[in-house]
């Protein structure tokens, strides 16, 4: 169980890491599909660029930011005691 | 100890039972697949192809009875990540996804990857931004979580209010995609195809609600993904001689361009703020397919991807899934494998629209009538493609597709055996079944808790509750049902709709609700009440063809205005009670008792001590 002193720090972890997993994804799939246009001339796995990047690049940084965040999560919450306790 | 309750364990036969059903689904099929090299007739072999998996759907639904509401409401909280989050990305695609976003990514190319990333986005927002501290809370429905979380009824029901909009919606479409399918297997009419669908949603949703829900549907995913999985693969090792078409579809992407190119296949620039997504009617390819920006303005894309993305995180139907997670940790853990399921189905729609267009492009451009694929005929006999007289004899343009009709035009183009069709239809009726079943349980959730029985001061007994959100999801679905088959609308319409508005009403005052405690039941009642006001006035305004601006970009700018007049109120009204400052800070840590269940924990303790005292 966590402790009451905890509860503020904890809080405070847990925002900066919302905002650390959430707005570097919310920039790239804001930004990416925008300049697709301009990368497709480039080529990769034989496929245009851009358009790799706005479906596949994007699922996998998706992918990615899940992985990491319920990670770094789970620690927070073990680091401050706020786990459950299974 | 008797003040915590053990989490309840996950069983841990699930996998077998799980491989067991997708094992069951094998045979059928490839039982199936001989029964058609025996000669079995077509009509046998698209019944069988309905009746078999729909029967494992009715089975497993039954087994989930559930006796207690809390096995009914939350499944008993046994449903493990995996299952969960399959369960929950083939809800939030759905049969509309499977056909029409398939359709629209053929025929617009890259514009109508916004649709797909909007999906993506709002899975990671839900597990960043709501799911956790749903779970934490312990409530079985959106309005529920809301109407507790600021200890007002009013809340509650104006949470109803916007939330049943979304969830009918969502409901109208997926019934209209299942019957459609079960019209293609049954050959029948379609009011009996629309009262079959009915049917076996009331049939496999009854016995357990939400305990039934949780495995018949992701069985249902299970299925779904198998058929529309299985027929790509076999595509995918024609066109480019690997099984995995997600990723090697990339050569054959450049090999169309060049012949784009050569074509002079023109790709148009659309207006900032244009969005053209296809129709249901025959039509042919809007550009070229990796050039974005032709169908879809750029401004548009973006508005798009961010008001899908706020309308699947706080879509009511799923949020209330992850309720559902043994542990607030298996809850992060399940929306996690929702992205990488959603991911694959998403990877396979863009891979299925380059194989067809690859079959477009050499096989009918430029070629002379007598050389076209045999299959051609079928498919214009089918209406599922049709020949532009006006366009350019043989340009890419004269070719007209459907866009529900391009997950079945693909298979039927590389000559498959029937049975492969078949199968991917069967595919898009789980697909519907289960993301119509999501939405479904969740509004007869909403029916017989928030609105029957939420207002009432003393609780009911457990056989009277049970009771009534059997009945209420009965006639949720025959209402939803009738609604379906009596009202016209597009599925991708009414699906975009219904973003829109969870995206606009819900959305914000979810977010707020968690993220700032300040926030009280004043601020969350104007906020729900403007985003849906002005969501549902972009829908009925573009219905009646007032505005030609498509409802779901007014979406951002209603959850913009909703959360500015949120925080407004809020400021000028009374802060929250100690009570609820102190809930809220409860429900942001994920240790000890689910907030809910310490509450009727409570209370239920108060009430044996009034008793005795």
């Amino acid at each position: 169980m966590i402790e009451r002193k905890e509860r503020k720090p904890y809080w405070r972890h847990t925002k900066r890491q919302m905002l650390t997993s959430l707005l570097p994804f919310l920039l790239v799939l804001i930004v990416l599909p925008l300049y697709a246009d301009r990368l497709n001339h480039n080529k990769f796995l034989g496929f245009p660029l851009g358009y790799f990047l706005a479906c596949h690049g994007l699922i996998l940084i998706a992918m990615v930011t899940v992985a990491t965040f319920a990670n770094r999560q789970d620690a927070l919450d073990h680091w401050h005691g706020a786990h459950e306790d299974v | 100890m008797a003040l915590h309750p053990r989490p309840q364990v996950v069983n841990p036969l699930l996998g077998t039972f799980f491989g067991i059903f997708a094992a069951c689904l094998v045979a059928i099929v490839v039982t199936m697949l001989i029964l058609e090299q025996l000669g079995a007739s077509d009509a046998a072999l698209r019944r069988l192809m309905l009746v078999g998996p729909l029967t494992l759907f009715l089975v497993i639904g039954a087994i989930g009875y559930a006796a207690t509401p809390r096995e009914f409401l939350l499944a008993g909280r046994r449903v493990p990540a995996a299952l969960s989050g399959l369960a929950i990305a083939i809800a939030a695609i759905g049969g509309t996804g499977l056909t029409a976003l398939s359709g629209a990514l053929f025929l617009i190319g890259f514009d109508a990857l916004c649709l797909a990333l909007g999906i993506i986005a709002g899975l990671v927002a839900m597990v960043i931004l709501l799911a956790p501290f749903f779970r934490k809370f312990g409530a079985a429905t959106l309005p529920g979580f809301l109407g507790a979380r600021f200890e007002s009824a009013g809340v509650r029901l104006i949470a109803a209010g916007a939330a049943a909009v979304p969830l009918l919606l969502l409901m109208m479409a997926e019934i209209k995609v299942a019957t459609a399918a079960v019209v293609w297997l049954t050959q029948g009419s379609e009011a009996f195809a629309a009262g079959l669908v009915t049917l076996a949603l009331v049939v496999i949703l009854v016995p357990g609600g939400v305990r039934s829900l949780s495995w018949s549907s992701a069985a249902q995913s299970l299925a779904a993904l198998l058929a529309f999985l299985i027929p790509l693969a076999v595509a995918a090792v024609i066109v480019t001689n690997l099984p995995l078409g997600q990723v090697s579809h990339g050569p054959v992407l450049r090999m169309i361009g060049r012949i784009e190119a050569a074509q002079a296949v023109a790709t148009p620039v659309a207006g900032a703020l244009l969005l053209e997504l296809p129709g249901q009617a025959l039509q042919p390819i809007a550009g070229r397919f990796a050039t974005p920006f032709g169908s879809i303005g750029a401004a548009a894309f973006v508005l798009t991807v961010l008001a899908v993305m706020a309308g699947i995180a706080a879509s009511p139907g799923l949020l209330a899934r992850t309720g559902t997670s043994p542990t607030v940790y298996e809850t992060r853990k399940s929306l996690g494998w929702a992205v990488v399921v959603a991911g694959v189905v998403i990877m396979s729609m863009s891979a299925l629209a380059v194989f067809l267009r690859e079959s477009l492009m050499t096989d009918l451009v430029g070629q002379p009538p007598e050389r076209w694929p045999a299959a051609l005929k079928q498919l214009i006999d089918l209406g599922l493609m049709g020949i532009d007289g006006q366009a350019r004899a043989g340009g890419a343009q004269s070719f007209l597709y459907r866009r529900d009709g391009v997950l079945l035009t693909l298979p039927i183009l590389l000559e498959f055996p029937a049975v492969m069709v078949h199968l991917a239809v069967a595919g898009v009726v789980a697909a519907a079944l289960a993301a119509a079943a999501s939405s479904l349980t969740q509004l007869g959730l909403i029916v017989a808790e928030d609105v029957i029985g939420g207002p009432r001061p003393e609780p009911q007994s457990p056989g009277m509750r049970l009771m009534i959100v059997r009945g209420s999801l009965a006639a949720v679905a025959m209402f939803a049902g009738t609604l379906a088959h009596l009202l016209p609308g597009d599925p991708l319409d009414l699906m975009l709709s219904s973003l829109a508005v969870s995206g606009a009403a819900l959305f914000p005052v979810m977010v707020l609700a968690i993220w700032w405690k300040r926030t009280n039941a004043w601020g969350a009642m104007a906020g729900m009440l403007t985003g849906f006001a002005i969501a549902m006035a972009g829908v009925l305004a573009v219905a009646v063809e007032v505005i030609a601006l498509a409802p779901i970009l007014l979406a951002v700018l209603a959850a913009l205005i909703s959360t500015a007049v949120a925080i407004l109120v809020t400021r000028v009204t009374p802060a929250p009670s100690r009570h609820i400052l102190e809930m809220v800070r409860d429900l942001r840590i994920p240790g000890g008792e689910a907030v809910e269940d310490r509450e009727a924990r409570l209370a239920a303790q108060r009430e044996r001590q009034g008793r005795t005292g």
